[in-house]
């Protein structure tokens, strides 16, 4: 059954977050402060490219911020969300379960 | 998201913009969102070797209440195989006192070698979320210690300090139960333990509070931390 509205809830679904894999990560992310880029890679089942990338679209929509340092000698690249990350998923999440409440109603 | 999330045809067009959503495909879209976000908080809750310490010092309160907790002189006889009747009716303060202290002991020293260990494995792994994960965790665990309290003050006001174990075992539980729903599968099933320990033991076996302190927070406990550290690791 399709949702029936005037105004369709799916237009306002964020696009830069709706794709799977930012979307992946997003949710990821979210429930934590941050994670390394390995952790959400092996967690995802990523690859570094398919990371980085959607990693970078994430940042350029100022959802995400990439924080690079040292642990010792070996680098590492933090992950984090931006309360505007934040937001925009808190909303994206709050506009699927209005889908819900639309079909249930 | 893995593949498992969504059906390929969701997959292909989650992109870009797609011109409708079901609301099937939307909950299906909440439940993996939802799993995904639980991923690492169930990955920083787990600790084997600090299930393995509250085992051990579990075991240590217990020797020490039935060494400062002596029988009652005018006790039957079973009153020295650890019978509920060497603590009801007890009015000695000091004793009782002492006896509280060793297992507000034992508690603080568990929680804090647990929030340690998970701090040293976060700092080893170079992850910073383990924050979020011991607030959200102590969140949970706070229904099921005020119910423990409750039980505490309530045996207590009624002179019935032997129930006291079992109440603390039905809230320890509570907490558990609790963590469990974000934590791994053991967590729970530790939780759903303390509570059937609990609760039958209050029925079956109220003489027997120190054997059952010793075999739940004790022995649950270090099975816990054996099961934990062969599964999970650390």
């Amino acid at each position: 059954m399709r949702i029936v509205a005037q105004e369709p809830l799916h237009d306002k679904l964020d696009e830069v977050i709706h794709q799977r894999v930012r979307l992946a990560i997003m949710s990821t992310l979210a429930g934590v402060e941050s994670l390394e880029f390995g952790q959400v890679k092996s967690m995802l089942g990523l690859t570094d490219g398919n990371l980085s990338t959607h990693a970078r679209v994430l940042e350029e929509a100022g959802y995400l911020a990439i924080h690079k340092r040292f642990r010792g000698r070996r680098p590492q690249t933090l992950y984090h969300l931006t309360p505007k990350g934040r937001a925009a998923f808190k909303q994206y999440v709050d506009n699927l379960e209005q889908m819900l409440k639309g079909e249930q109603a | 998201m893995e593949a498992a999330d969504m059906t390929q045809a969701e997959q292909a067009q989650s992109p870009t913009g797609e011109s409708d959503m079901t609301p099937e495909q939307a909950a299906r879209h909440l439940k993996a969102i939802r799993e995904l976000m639980e991923r690492p908080i169930r990955q920083t809750t787990r600790s084997g070797l600090a299930g393995g310490i509250a085992g051990a010092l579990a075991l240590a309160g217990c020797a020490v209440t039935g060494v400062i907790w002596p029988a009652r002189p005018d006790g039957p006889p079973e009153s020295l195989v650890f019978s509920n009747t060497r603590f009801s009716g007890i009015q000695d303060g000091d004793t009782i006192l002492a006896a509280g202290l060793t297992w507000l002991a034992v508690l603080v020293i568990a929680a804090t070698a647990d929030v340690v260990i998970t701090w040293a494995r976060a700092r080893r792994r170079g992850e910073t979320y383990w924050k979020r994960a011991q607030f959200q965790t102590g969140l949970a665990i706070l229904p099921g210690f005020v119910l423990a309290a409750f039980f505490t003050y309530m045996f207590g006001a009624w002179n019935e300090y032997g129930l006291i174990p079992f109440g603390w075992m039905i809230g320890y539980g509570m907490a558990l139960w609790t963590v469990g729903m974000f934590s791994i599968t053991e967590v729970k099933v530790l939780g759903a333990a303390f509570l059937a320990a609990g609760w039958m033991g209050m029925v079956l076996l109220p003489g027997y509070p120190i054997v059952l302190l010793a075999a739940t927070f004790g022995g649950f406990h270090l099975v816990y931390g054996a099961v934990v550290w062969r599964r999970h690791g650390g």
